[in-house]
């Protein structure tokens, strides 16, 4: 609408308009300008979406850390509350990788819990073991590991909470 | 644009926070599980170390100390007591130490509030309820936290006293309560010939000569225990009532139903004078004192007929008089050897009558014994087993002389007989050594003791003494009976000296006997002193009313050392009567248990408590020492599931394990036998305890090491049945009911019996009690002999359980505690 020149016959019985303009200083943009124009403007829009996109993936990241930082303190204050025999027991092989199926499996204490209401694009992995080789055996530590791929560059990310826990558990 | 550019930088922005945030959160939550874990690994360790020694181990030393002042613990100890959380900390998050800050004190040191035990001087320094305080501060990156816990624990005695140093520990003993077993001279006059029924007691003499590690035995009982007045443990405590301590019986015949005054004392050797002793005691007074020139002019020597025991020696003048052999002052005509003996003994329904019958067979009652004893005691001492009747008091434990072997006649022999049997495997290494007898009793309470005196004098040496002192013979002389209106009409400080002044009732031979005693025993002021203490002494408040008419006629009862100086001083220059002024008030002579000594003889440190009704001394107030609570012996849900069990026995040793107060809320029937147990501790339970078999110790306690010895306190609302004659290794007490004995079980607590009420009819067959040492927690012992008596745990009770995550920067900087 701005770069176009509408050039049609005036409608019958309606008496002219007088143009505010003399005819010969009619004028418009020209293909070139509006092909400079088009590339400034793109090239505006280059940094805004970057930034827009860096804020995105920048929430996306800091709200999936959050996510996986809340699934990984649930699940340690769940396994420290949990039955201390659910998991590792003295003169058992430390166990590693635990998915939640089997962390949920390992107690009917755990019964009610659902592995589905985590977000499936979280893997949430579990080591219970003795904590470290220096006695008293009961002493267990458990490593949550929580990973995930960045929404926006499928980049790998992890975080991890250590802890300690005994029968008689804070 | 402009708008679209601001839009898009705000987005930015806010992103970066959002994932800032997120990391400091994650952060944060991670640091504060990192903590937590040094947190845990702290707890856990000095949850396991507070009851196991080590000299590295300075918290189970700690919580022991006698303060009620915070202790400080030494960080570097906090620290090194965590190494696998550090190592965590540095392997998986790149923490170093000096990141890691640990500050710890032990504070809100108090003691328990149970009525009586909060006095200064009764209270026990060491128990108390506290809090650990552990604060932990991390710092990892940009980020730091501290997170602080308090944790309660307890510090408990696992032994209860006084019930503690008992053997037998009866509240209300009084006569309606207590009970008694029909007896005539040992027996059940209903099943004779068959011996009666008896409760022994065995003090324990012998462990704790091995306790205390004494390689001579004789320091111990005689230079220890009698000279300075040490008394080892186990003794009778009874609070009040005159108590029927039935049916004992004597060779003679003569009963020993005897009640106790609440004085310590010996009872073997109320006056047990050595003659050299007392010699040279009163030559160290500056007196001068030779022996009796003349043996005729014996007052108590063998003038029926009947073959002394003192041999040819002289025998001695009990009390100097006239009649004696003109003793003056400074100078006494006893002779040079020997020991003289004043002791006193008991008396029961047999002892009253005239005649009885047993079996067949009429035999001599308290009639014939105080106007025909001279042929009495003959007959009577050919009797069946004296020792296996009634409660003994009268046992002791002597080293065999050299180059004999066990010289087991007499009584003593026959209860060590029956002790043998019982503890063989425990005393078989002593056994070799020494003659072990059921040792002394101690008793202790509101206790009205009466007796009737006698006078003994042994010469010779110790297998001569025992049979003597434990056996009437000649030498031996009872103090009759006079009616207060024949005694009036004499004149009061002569002697009598004519047999025409003695009642007409008195056989010939009576009279001549009792005319030979010392004059002093013969004045009718000495038996108006007898007679009047009667009337005038009011023991512990209580009415005469109530308990004189149980007294029988002519029985003393007043607290043991007063009787004694009524009855030997009544002459101002007696060499005897000097010596026990001088002595009589003495821990020397009356001797005073050892934990009496820092507290004065006449109560020890737990005087103020029973000072009041035993009622005060609730085992049930000692919940507020409970480390452990179950409140069902059995799940409700599942009655056949025992909590007990599943708590307490370990299935892979197959042994119960106690440690601490264990307090039980449920009301079920607690069923103890055919097991095994280890750890000390005390058990209340509201319901009833029944022992079904053997209950024992682990093993035989080891006194090298006292962290090892197991010791079960058993405290039950409910009663205890002991359906059961095996050996039960505890100390027992039933609060309310009296102990109950199943048909045929005759019970066996190694250890020691309490009860509110002790009933004799409910325990028709006797039992016996043994005192264990491993109960014993003497004064002397020092505290780190005595740590491994307290249970330490760490309770979690809400009230001062705190937790708390804080930021402070200044922890890094600073040495002060965070």
């Amino acid at each position: 609408m701005f770069f176009s020149q509408k050039n049609h016959p005036e409608p019958a019985g309606r008496p002219p308009v007088a143009s505010p303009s003399p005819r010969g200083s009619r004028a418009g943009f020209t293909i070139i300008e509006i092909l400079i124009t088009l590339v400034l403007v793109t090239l505006l829009f280059i940094p805004i979406v970057q930034l827009m996109q860096l804020g995105t993936k920048r929430v996306y990241r800091g709200g999936d850390e959050t996510l996986a930082t809340i699934y990984a303190a649930d699940i340690i204050e769940l396994i420290r509350g949990g039955p201390y025999e659910a998991f590792y027991e003295n003169g058992q092989k430390e166990e590693k990788g635990l998915d939640l199926k089997e962390v949920f499996g390992r107690s009917p204490f755990f019964k009610g819990y659902d592995p589905s209401s985590y977000i499936d694009r979280f893997t949430i992995a579990v080591d219970v073991g003795p904590a470290g080789e220096i006695p008293p055996k009961k002493l267990k530590q458990v490593r949550v590991t929580v990973a995930w791929k960045e929404r926006t560059t499928e980049n790998p990310k992890s975080i991890k909470m250590v802890t300690f826990y005994s029968p008689s558990t804070l | 644009m402009l708008v679209i550019f601001t839009l898009a930088v705000m987005l930015e922005k806010q992103g970066k926070h959002e994932d800032i945030s997120a990391h400091m959160v994650y952060k944060s939550e991670a640091i504060t599980a990192m903590a937590e874990a040094v947190v845990e690994e702290i707890i856990h360790n000095i949850r396991e170390q507070l009851n196991i020694a080590g000299n590295d181990n300075q918290i189970y030393y700690q919580v022991r100390q006698r303060t009620t002042n915070d202790i400080p613990i030494d960080s570097a100890y906090l620290k090194r007591i965590s190494p696998n959380s550090h190592k965590m900390l540095l392997e998986e998050f790149s923490i170093e130490d000096q990141d890691v800050v640990i500050k710890g004190k032990i504070t809100d040191i108090a003691a328990f509030d149970v009525k009586g035990f909060t006095q200064e001087d009764v209270r026990d320094e060491i128990e108390k309820s506290a809090s650990f305080e552990i604060a932990i501060s991390i710092k990892w990156a940009d980020q730091y936290k501290t997170v602080a816990i308090t944790r309660p624990f307890k510090v408990v005695r696992t032994t209860m006293p006084v019930f503690s140093e008992s053997t037998l520990f009866v509240n209300n003993a009084q006569p309606i309560y207590f009970g008694q077993w029909p007896s005539l001279y040992g027996y059940d006059p209903g099943k004779f010939p068959a011996p009666q029924n008896t409760i022994q007691l065995d003090h324990g003499w012998h462990k704790y000569s091995k306790y205390n590690k004494k390689s001579d035995f004789t320091r111990i009982m005689e230079t220890d225990t009698l000279r300075q007045a040490m008394v080892p443990p186990g003794r009778v405590f009874i609070q009040k009532g005159i108590v029927p301590i039935t049916n004992g019986d004597r060779a003679s015949g003569m009963l020993q139903k005897t009640f106790h005054s609440h004085e310590s004392e010996l009872l073997p050797a109320q006056a047990q004078i050595k003659l050299k002793d007392l010699k040279t005691f009163l030559t160290q007074k500056g007196m001068t004192v030779s022996a009796d020139p003349d043996p005729s002019a014996d007052p108590v020597g063998d003038t029926s007929g009947t073959s002394s025991t003192a041999g040819d020696t002289p025998a001695p003048t009990v009390a100097p008089g006239a009649e004696a052999g003109a003793a003056t002052e400074g100078e006494s005509n006893l002779p040079d050897d020997g020991e003289l003996f004043v002791r006193y003994v008991g008396h029961g329904e047999e002892v009253k009558a005239e005649t009885s019958k047993l079996g067949d067979k009429d035999v001599d009652g308290y009639g014939k014994y105080f106007y025909s004893f001279l042929t009495g005691w003959e007959e009577h001492s050919a009797g069946p087993d004296p020792a296996i009747s009634g409660l003994d008091l009268y046992g002791r434990i002597v080293e065999k002389e050299a180059g004999e072997g066990f010289s087991g006649g007499g009584i003593f022999g026959k209860i060590a007989g029956l002790i043998k049997k019982a503890t063989s495997a425990i005393l078989s290494k002593l056994w070799k050594k020494y003659d072990i007898r059921i040792s002394p009793t101690l008793v202790y309470g509101q206790v009205i003791q009466t007796y009737f005196p006698i006078v003994d004098y042994v010469a010779t040496g110790w297998t001569e003494k025992m049979k003597n002192t434990f056996s009437f013979n000649p030498n031996q002389v009872p103090l009759p009976h006079f009616d207060p209106s024949f005694l009036e009409k004499l004149p009061q400080d002569e002697p009598i000296s004519e047999a025409e002044k003695l009642p007409d009732t008195w056989p010939a031979d009576l009279k001549e006997k009792w005319l030979k005693l010392p004059e002093d025993i013969r004045k009718p002021k000495f038996y108006k002193i007898i007679n009047t203490t009667i009337l005038q002494q009011n023991p512990f408040g209580l009415d005469f009313q109530e308990f004189g008419p149980l007294l029988p006629q002519g029985a003393l009862f007043a607290p043991a050392w007063e009787a004694l100086l009524n009855y030997l001083v009544p002459e101002e220059d007696s060499p005897i009567r000097q010596y026990l002024n001088n002595v009589g008030s003495k821990d020397e002579f009356f001797l005073s248990n050892e934990a009496d000594r820092k507290y004065g003889f006449t109560g020890g440190p737990y005087a103020k408590i029973f000072s009041e009704p035993l009622t005060d001394f609730n085992p049930f107030l000692f919940y507020v020492k409970a480390t452990d609570y179950i409140s069902a012996i059995y799940d409700p849900r599942n009655p056949k599931d025992s909590i007990f069990l599943k708590k307490y026995y370990n299935k892979e040793d197959e042994i119960f394990e106690f440690k601490g107060v264990i307090y039980i809320t449920g009301t079920e029937p607690l069923v103890l036998g055919n097991a095994k147990y280890r750890g000390k501790a005390i058990i209340i339970t509201f319901g009833k305890v029944i022992f079904s078999g053997p209950f024992r110790k682990e093993k035989e306690d080891d006194p090298e090491k006292p962290e090892d010895v197991s010791a079960l306190t058993i405290i039950t609302l409910g009663g205890v049945v002991f359906d059961t004659s095996n050996r039960i290794d505890a100390q027992i007490y039933s609060y309310i009911f009296p102990p109950l004995s199943a048909p045929g079980k005759r019970f066996y607590v190694y250890g020691g019996l309490g009860a509110n009420m002790f009933d004799l009819t409910r325990v028709e067959d006797g039992g016996i009690v043994v005192f264990d040492w491993a109960y014993h927690i003497p004064l002397t012992m020092d505290d780190k002999a005595r740590a491994p008596y307290y249970h330490v745990a760490i309770t979690d009770e809400i009230n001062k359980y705190g937790y708390e995550i804080r930021r402070d920067l200044s922890v890094f900087q600073s040495e002060e505690p965070p």
